[in-house]
């Protein structure tokens, strides 16, 4: 990309009222770039701020053109605090040149994906997943997930999502692509329908059930029958799964050479003009409600990306990062204030858990610090979907119990000494690769 | 055969058998004695003998064994504490002096004066809001008050006061150090009496981001390196460190810090030393 300016005429939604934008230096599961820009450079659309020389890191690129005018930790939506570049803009729309390459090779275009830093809705990085050295026979684009669809799967955006899903199957040699659809999501079924006639290699899967993006590896069990371990990929079984969101960015920045700056963000819940915003990486939750019209009432909790799994906010000074497709906000009296009761034994978690495992029973054993307990009952099967907690009369914190038996596991693994009288098993000694607890690989010092 | 030579002739083979046997068991067991260390046996008569664990090793037994093979401190112990210690070095000839004893010093002051990030619904438990967004306090590295220590703490040593931080008894406390590592956001630290004043805050946030969410947190203002006579104090990353071999516990930093941050535990030895 050559540093040539020129003027782009790209149509925001939410633009007229930011003032600056808080680039947050990790975005996706890895490690935290190291920053490119000091502060008071002056940056251009689509300049590369921060990358790590490494294939856990993903680069960073400005999102509006300004100067800078801090490198300091600021809220980020799921990790607390992080290292951010803050970027002053300046009402210029000066941008580097974007050079698409339409008849790129296998390698080309892997160097472009690496290079754009795409971050796949599970926190992996697109060009990660692609790069795991596997023997890949087909790639799925997940339609079922809500928050995905919303902001990203509209009608004109269909010929780039499968033009993206071209691209994904060039560079990964994969012979077969498929669309996954929900069986009763009629409108993205008849919508793909109509644009999939003359594709021979693609297909269209209709499923019974809606699928996350931490519920990947029950997808490629459904998809191919081969069942992949908690501490596996999809890659295992030779499937690879991506987002709509990553398709259409692959496309973006395959063909015409722009990395993943503009996001498409649902706003949803208690705002005044609920839509999908067309909103650049950096703009604060604030922002982007505020140009929805603004809260209605007053906010009980921020939510972002799913109502079930997604994370609540403390802040809605969070900025918008390359993973978010899902702003949902819930007035003060939708927030769920129940008293956990005892545990009724009703097995409605047990009927409706999707890793089949029993989650009462390893919240209970959780409960008592018996983790031991839990890992025979395997917690660590657990996708953590949240539709336990979520159908409990009782309302047990079920989720957090399993998820914190977890982090003990977890914790016994890597801290604990190993004592002779510990009833512990240790020595996971796994975490070459980043953590298959989702922990995100963050080193801070002083901490 | 009547009844006696039988009775007679059963008790002969029987008794023969087990004079045998017992000739057998008593060259045995000088042939495949096991070689103990008598002072193994001495220093496992003197130890407490509950076998809780409390010293990091299987058992008192075992205990005794590391003691005696210089693998475990002599002072091991800290259910028996002084007393024991002093028997298990006379029985190893070697003397045993009074260590002060170490008490969890809580290196927050905040508690109800410092205000809450998130509203939080869930498990009741300092780990697992530690778990979700760096904790619930505004400030990420003070106690949230959830009571993980109380729960660890093998001797009920430890309660919750009024201001929701957790108060030392001092009479029941053992110096096992359980809670210093059970504590998931580091704010307990084992420490002696005679270090009696101390710096309650270990936020390396910036003053002003302090100020904002606590009353009584560390801003480094330096006023209390400035003042002190001995330059006992230094200010890095924003928090006052006292070096405990330097201080003279003269109290003059209690008095100028305007942040309340430094206390002591104790009256000062001068109050006016200059």
């Amino acid at each position: 990309m050559t540093e040539e300016v020129i003027e782009e005429n790209a149509q925001e939604d939410v633009q007229e009222s930011r003032s600056q934008v808080v680039i947050p230096l990790l975005q996706h599961k890895g490690v935290i770039c190291e920053p490119l820009v000091s502060v008071g450079d002056t940056v251009k659309i689509g300049q590369k701020i921060g990358s790590f020389d490494n294939d856990l890191g993903a680069p960073v690129h400005a999102s509006v053109s300004g100067e800078v005018i801090a490198l300091e930790e600021r809220p980020h939506p799921i990790c607390s605090k992080m290292h951010s570049v803050v970027i002053e803009y300046d009402g210029t729309q000066e941008a580097i040149r974007f050079k698409g390459n339409r008849s790129a090779n296998k390698d080309e275009i892997l160097e472009t994906l690496k290079e754009s830093g795409i971050i796949d809705l599970d926190g992996n990085s697109v060009y990660f997943k692609l790069n795991t050295g596997k023997i890949i026979d087909s790639i799925l684009i997940n339609l079922t997930d809500a928050g995905d669809l919303s902001s990203n799967f509209t009608p004109e955006n269909i010929p780039q999502i499968i033009s993206g899903l071209k691209i994904l199957l060039k560079a990964s040699g994969a012979s077969r692509g498929a669309f996954v659809v929900k069986k009763d999501d009629g409108q993205t079924n008849s919508a793909l329908k109509g644009k999939l006639g003359g594709e021979d290699d693609i297909d269209l899967f209709p499923v019974k059930r809606g699928y996350s993006s931490t519920m990947l590896n029950l997808l490629a069990y459904e998809m191919t029958g081969m069942r992949v371990s908690n501490i596996g990929i999809p890659a295992d079984v030779g499937v690879l799964i991506f987002s709509a969101y990553s398709a259409l960015a692959v496309s973006e920045a395959v063909l015409e050479g722009i990395p993943p700056i503009n996001i498409n963000v649902t706003v949803s819940g208690a705002v005044k003009q609920p839509g999908v915003k067309r909103s650049v990486v950096g703009t604060s939750f604030r922002e982007v409600i505020e140009s929805c019209g603004g809260y209605v009432g007053k906010p009980g909790k921020i939510i972002v990306n799913d109502i079930i799994t997604g994370i609540a906010q403390f802040t809605d000074e969070v900025p918008v990062t390359k993973a978010t497709t899902q702003i949902i906000v819930q007035s003060e009296d939708e927030v769920l204030r129940d008293k956990p009761g005892p545990c009724l034994h009703c097995a409605r978690c047990v009927d409706v858990c999707p890793a089949n495992i029993l989650p009462g029973l390893i919240a209970s054993q959780s409960d008592i610090g018996r983790y031991d307990e839990c890992e025979k009952l395997h917690a660590n099967s657990c996708i953590e979907c949240g539709l336990c907690s979520m159908v409990c009369p009782s309302k047990r914190h079920l989720l957090q119990l399993i998820r914190y038996s977890k982090h003990a596991l977890l914790r016994s693994f890597m801290i604990r000494e190993e004592k002779e009288s510990s009833n512990l098993k240790l020595g996971c000694a796994s975490c070459q690769s980043p953590c298959h607890m989702g922990a995100p690989m963050i080193f801070v010092e002083g901490k | 055969m009547n009844g006696a030579l039988l009775i007679s002739e059963s008790a002969i083979i029987i008794g023969s058998i087990g004079f045998l046997v017992g000739i057998v068991l008593i060259w045995a067991s000088i042939k495949f004695a096991v070689e103990t260390n008598p002072i193994v046996e001495e220093v496992i008569e003197v130890l407490p003998g509950a076998n809780c664990g409390a010293c990091g090793y299987a058992g008192c037994s075992d205990f005794a064994e590391k003691v005696v093979n210089e693998a475990a401190p002599i002072a091991g112990c800290p259910v028996g504490g002084f007393d024991v210690a002093k028997q298990v070095g006379s029985k190893l000839g070697q003397e045993v002096k009074e260590a002060e004893k170490k008490y969890p010093k809580i290196r927050c002051n905040g508690g109800v004066h410092c205000i809450d990030k998130i509203d939080y619904i869930g498990i009741d438990d300092c780990k697992a809001v530690m778990m979700i967004s760096d904790g619930e306090k505004g400030c990420s590295y003070g106690c949230m008050g959830r009571g993980t220590c109380v729960r660890a703490c093998p001797f009920g040593a430890i309660s919750m006061d009024i201001n929701r931080l957790p108060h030392i008894n001092k009479k029941m406390c053992k110096s096992c150090g359980v809670c210093v590592n059970e504590c998931p956001n580091n704010i307990l630290v084992l420490g002696s009496e005679s270090e009696n004043v101390n710096v309650l805050c270990r936020s390396l946030d910036k003053g002003k981001d302090v100020k904002a969410v606590c009353e009584f947190g560390c801003i480094g203002c330096r006023i209390c390196a400035k003042n002190c006579p001995v330059e006992a104090i230094t200010v890095t990353n924003f928090l006052a460190e006292i070096d405990p071999e330097k201080c003279t516990h003269c109290g003059l930093c209690v008095e100028k810090c305007p942040q309340k941050t430094i206390t002591t535990s104790t009256p000062f030895v001068s109050s006016a030393a200059t």
